[in-house]
Order: C-alpha cells, then structure tokens, then sequence
C-alpha cells in the first residue's frame, strides 16, 4: 500500500495505535492511543470528511482554529498535531491529536457519589480556581466556550489538575456580538438568557455554566437538572426567584418570555448547604440573573473565597 | 472619576502607535459622539432602536458593564500587537502581477458574494486574509502563474471557511458560486482546496484582523447600543471601500485605526 502524502510523512494510521474508544466528542469518535514514534499516549478525534458533502465541518474547524491559539495555557487542553489520513474506504479522515487526560470532573464527582464521600473543599478550591483561570484565559482572547459542563473538563487525578475541552462549539467574538442560532447545548448548566431566546451571547454564558458546575462540586448532584427548556428554567426561577425587570431589566422582552409561576428567590445554602459564606458569595455573583452583573471569571480569581489556596503551581 | 482616568491612560499607551495627528483626531471625534449621543436621546425613533439593541437604558448598568469589560484593558492592546505580527504579508503582489491581477478578481469575487448573503464584514475580512496568506504561501506561488483558475478555487474555499467560522448558516458549495466568475468548481474540488488551504495556514483561522483593533477602540471609547452599532457600520463600510479599492490593497490589521480620518470627514459638522 502506497504512503498517502509521500515520503518521510507517515499516515495517521501508521504513526498510532489505537488502544482503545472512550469516548464521542462534539463531532465524531475519541480513542486512546499511543504514538509509535515516541510511546506517548494520547486521544485522538477523528472526523471524517464526506467528499461529496460539504468540506470540513464548523466545529471541527472553530475548535482546532481556536485551540491554535489558546494552547499555551496550561488550563486548556492541548492540540498537538492535526494529521490527514484515509479510511478502508479511501475517504479522507481528520485526526486531531490531544493530551491525553486520564478522567473528566464528571467521572471524578460520580466517584464520590458511589463511595458516599463528599470532594475535600481544599480540592474543591484548587479545582474552580483552575476552571476560572482556564475561562479567564479563553475570554482575555475573545473565545466563548458556550458548552462547559463536567464531561468537558478534564482532569488529571494523581496531580488534581483540570483542562478544558471539547471547544467545538467555542466562539472567537467581537463587539456587537453577532445573533447566532439556537444551538443544541446541555441544558443543567445553560445559563437563564440562552433558554430565554437571547441569541446575543456574551461572556456571561459561561460564568453561570461554572456556577452550576462549582454547585455540582459541593454538593455531587446537579444544581438544576432539567429535562427540558421550561423544566430547565422552573429549576431556576424556584431557587434564585422568577426573575422581573426589577432584578433582571429586558428579562421581558426576551423572545421565549412568558407567564411564568411566582416564586421568591431562597437562600442558595439550602441547595449548597456545606459550602461556605465566601464560597457562597462567589456562587451568587456567578449566578446573577442579569449577565452583566455576573461576575468575570478574572475577578473571580481575585475573590476572597480563594485567598488561602496555594496558587503556586496552578 | 477613575473611568476617565483610565481612558487617558490608555489614550496616551495609544500614542506610540498612532501618530499625534490622529490622536488629534480621536479627542475631536470623541467629543462628536458625546453630542451626538445626547442628541439620540431625544429622538423617539432612536430610543426605540436602543431599547431593542440593548437590554437596559439606565446610566448604572452602562457604567457597570464598561467595569465588566475593563479588566482586558492593560493586556489587550498588547495582544493584538504581538499576533498581528505574525499577520506581516510579504511584497510578492509588486514582483507579481499576473498573481496580482487575478487576486484581485478573486477579492471583488469574495465582496460580491458576501453581500449577496448578507455576511458580515468580519466574514469577508477571515475571507481576504486566508486568501493572501495563501497565496503567499511558498509552493502555491508558482503554481498560479500556469494556473490563474487556481487563485478562483482558492477564493471558494477561503469564503467558505470563513463563513464556517463566523456565520451561522453557510451555502452549500455550489451555492456559494452565486456571483458571475470564469469558472465553477463541483463540491468535491471545493472540498480537497479547502483543506489544502487549512493546511497551508496551519489551521489558524482567527487572526488579528482591523476589526479587532475596532472592537478594542469602540469599547474605549464607551460606545454602546445604537451609537456602537452606527459607528461600526460606517467603519466597516470604510473598510470594504479599501478592499475594494483601485489596486485591492491589502489590509494590514492595524488599518483599522486609519479608519478615523475619513470618519471625522464624513461626521464634521461643518
């Protein structure tokens, strides 16, 4: 069989072998497997190009443009090579070639679940001031993430370090932020202004996605599993308050505002009950109803909530 | 008022890049824009057009979401200047001109078909840069010269990429191919260019570009609602008219400060 691209340049196929599947990302498989050059393990996605259709597909092609520039961040994860190769069929196929992380926050909150034990808060702390430095670092250079959840950020437990992922649905921004469509995302950890019909994103998006994820955290549950966009938003409005255009000026306008139930906001230590005053002053901030009141995940670096971590090697 | 402080701060960091005439310039449009936002106030037309581009109205919620966007103040600027670098097109279009003759239809291409469906301007800005960066690549520029069809097909896949980026429905290939060209390429060529041009610029596909330098000055100068989205429009028309320009100059990402002088033209109230 003839070496597709000439010589000196091995195929996808040649240069790993693929060890095992763990996974399905945005757009197409992930599989572990080592790189015969050097016995270095990695993940390894892999989307196929139909010639007959319509050329690479958006995400593939925002999240490899948008890892090129962020990779340097030790909290994103990083893109190592993107190689062409050829399937049994002759179809032309993209590998993108990852870090390999061993495990995902979702995986690592689900074994505590089983065990009953509860995330030491130390490790909590080290874990969200990772995430807001990773977010913080996808902001300062214009890139939305729009798809935080646990499954996305991955996670390294021997050293307890977290990367985020899976960016295909990424966005790089300017001002005024274009209308963009309805996209498909997780619904637990969308914020109010998306599943209200705002399509004028803003970097506030994000913030409420680490709000719920910091909640997840604590507490080992989702803090607003929803099974569907009404559902989502009436596990909202029952803990943080319907929201009114006292709270939340242009809630009303939005396209998807109706008559909702009435409730008043309670307390947020009744859904995150062991977490701490400063700790739940840092969660309030990041779940304002109005996005331009939410705190900036740079600012929440700076909160008091994480002033005893060492943030020597993060 | 910290704010204003702030804002000198960063006009006088400004001054080592532009030149004192056009710093001039700045202050003069600056004070332009604060009439003439008072002047929208009061127009009932124009209050409706705000409330529909924004969510509040109030002083407190424009003070605080200036606050919100601050902290990329002292490293922004910075940011770009250091990835616009990376962006430094060579002189080969001088040294070139079969190349630079069909690049130029290829642009006006690109321009056409951006308006017919409506893109953004940020859209075909992404467009024209993978164009020349491609076409500057080292073993595209020999080809072209036998092959001037080369540059055309580049120009499909360049706008088609862009538009997977920026927008948030893209044609299909043989759609996209709406304005009148010598040629008209099937899928399946668009498909193999598309990912020889990703190749060739090594799948950087967010470069510093003129409207990231506009994005950063409208936001220094607290712009916001209808007035933003005004001053934008009237850049960004600025900014096609140099694509489109006699000769298709190319943009250096900086550009966009060259905008202000035909902006304070068009806006004196003389």
């Amino acid at each position: 069989m003839e070496k597709p691209g000439g010589g000196g340049v091995l195929s996808a196929k040649e240069a790993f072998e693929k060890l095992e599947k763990v996974g399905e990302g945005t757009y197409g498989k992930v599989y572990r497997a080592r790189e015969k050059a050097t016995g270095k393990i990695v993940a390894l996605k892999k989307t196929r190009l139909h010639e007959d259709e319509e050329g690479v597909p958006p995400t593939t092609l925002r999240e490899v443009s948008i890892l090129r520039m962020l990779s340097r961040d030790p909290h994103v994860v990083r893109l190592m090579d993107v190689k062409q190769g050829q399937n049994k069929e002759g179809k032309t196929v993209l590998y993108l070639v990852f870090e390999y992380m061993d495990t995902d926050l979702k995986k690592f909150i689900r074994s505590f679940r089983q065990t009953g034990q509860t995330v030491p808060p130390q490790t909590i702390k080290s874990l969200m001031y990772q995430l807001c430095k990773g977010v913080a670092f996808c902001h300062g250079h214009g890139i939305l993430h729009r798809d935080l959840k646990p499954h996305n950020l991955l996670m390294d437990p021997k050293t307890m370090m977290l990367k985020i992922a899976d960016l295909g649905l990424a966005r790089a921004f300017t001002v005024p932020i274009k209308k963009y469509t309805h996209e498909i995302l997780t619904l637990w950890y969308r914020a109010p202004e998306v599943l209200l019909g705002a399509t004028h994103y803003s970097m506030a998006v994000d913030i409420w996605s680490v709000g719920c994820i910091f909640a997840e955290l604590v507490t080992k549950q989702a803090l607003f599993p929803g099974d569907s966009e009404l559902q989502q938003l009436l596990h909202i409005f029952r803990l943080l308050g319907t929201p009114n255009e006292d709270v939340w000026p242009g809630v009303s306008k939005l396209m998807n505002w109706h008559e909702y139930p009435q409730w008043n906001p309670q307390s947020l230590s009744t859904a995150v009950p062991s977490l701490d005053e400063l700790g739940l002053d840092l969660l309030s901030q990041m779940l304002k109803y109005e996005p331009s009141k939410r705190i900036s995940a740079k600012k929440a670096m700076e909160h008091a909530y994480f002033d005893d971590l060492d943030k020597r090697h993060l | 008022m910290p704010l204003d402080h702030h804002l000198f701060l960063e006009e006088i960091k400004m001054a080592h890049r532009y030149p004192k005439p056009l710093l001039d310039t700045l202050y003069c449009l600056k004070d332009h824009i604060h009439w003439e936002e008072e002047q929208v106030e009061d127009d009932e037309y124009s209050s409706s057009t705000t409330t529909t581009i924004t969510n509040t109205n109030t002083d407190t919620s424009s003070v605080v979401f200036l606050e919100h966007d601050l902290f990329w103040d002292r490293e922004e600027l910075s940011s770009l200047l250091a990835k616009e670098h990376q962006n430094q097109l060579s002189n080969t279009l001088q040294k070139n001109l079969v190349l630079a003759s069909s690049r130029q239809e290829a642009v006006e291409w690109i321009l056409k078909v951006n308006a017919h469906y409506s893109f953004s301007t940020l859209t075909a800005v992404l467009a024209v840069n993978y164009l020349d960066r491609f076409l500057f690549s080292f073993r595209f520029q020999n080809d072209s010269n036998n092959n001037p069809w080369l540059t055309q097909l580049a120009a499909v896949a360049c706008l088609s990429l862009a538009a997977k980026v920026e927008e948030t429905h893209v044609p299909l290939f043989v759609d996209l191919q709406v304005e009148e060209s010598k040629y008209l390429f099937e899928a399946k060529a668009v498909n193999r260019m598309e990912i020889l041009v990703l190749s060739a610029l090594g799948w950087q596909m967010n470069p510093v570009t003129p409207l990231s330098f506009l994005d950063y000055i409208t936001r220094k100068l607290g712009l916001k609602g209808y007035l933003c989205l005004e001053f934008l429009r009237r850049c960004e028309t600025v900014l096609l008219s140099v694509f489109a320009g006699e000769g298709g100059r190319m943009l250096q990402a900086d550009d966009g400060g060259c905008v202000w002088v035909p902006m304070r033209r068009e806006n004196d109230p003389s």
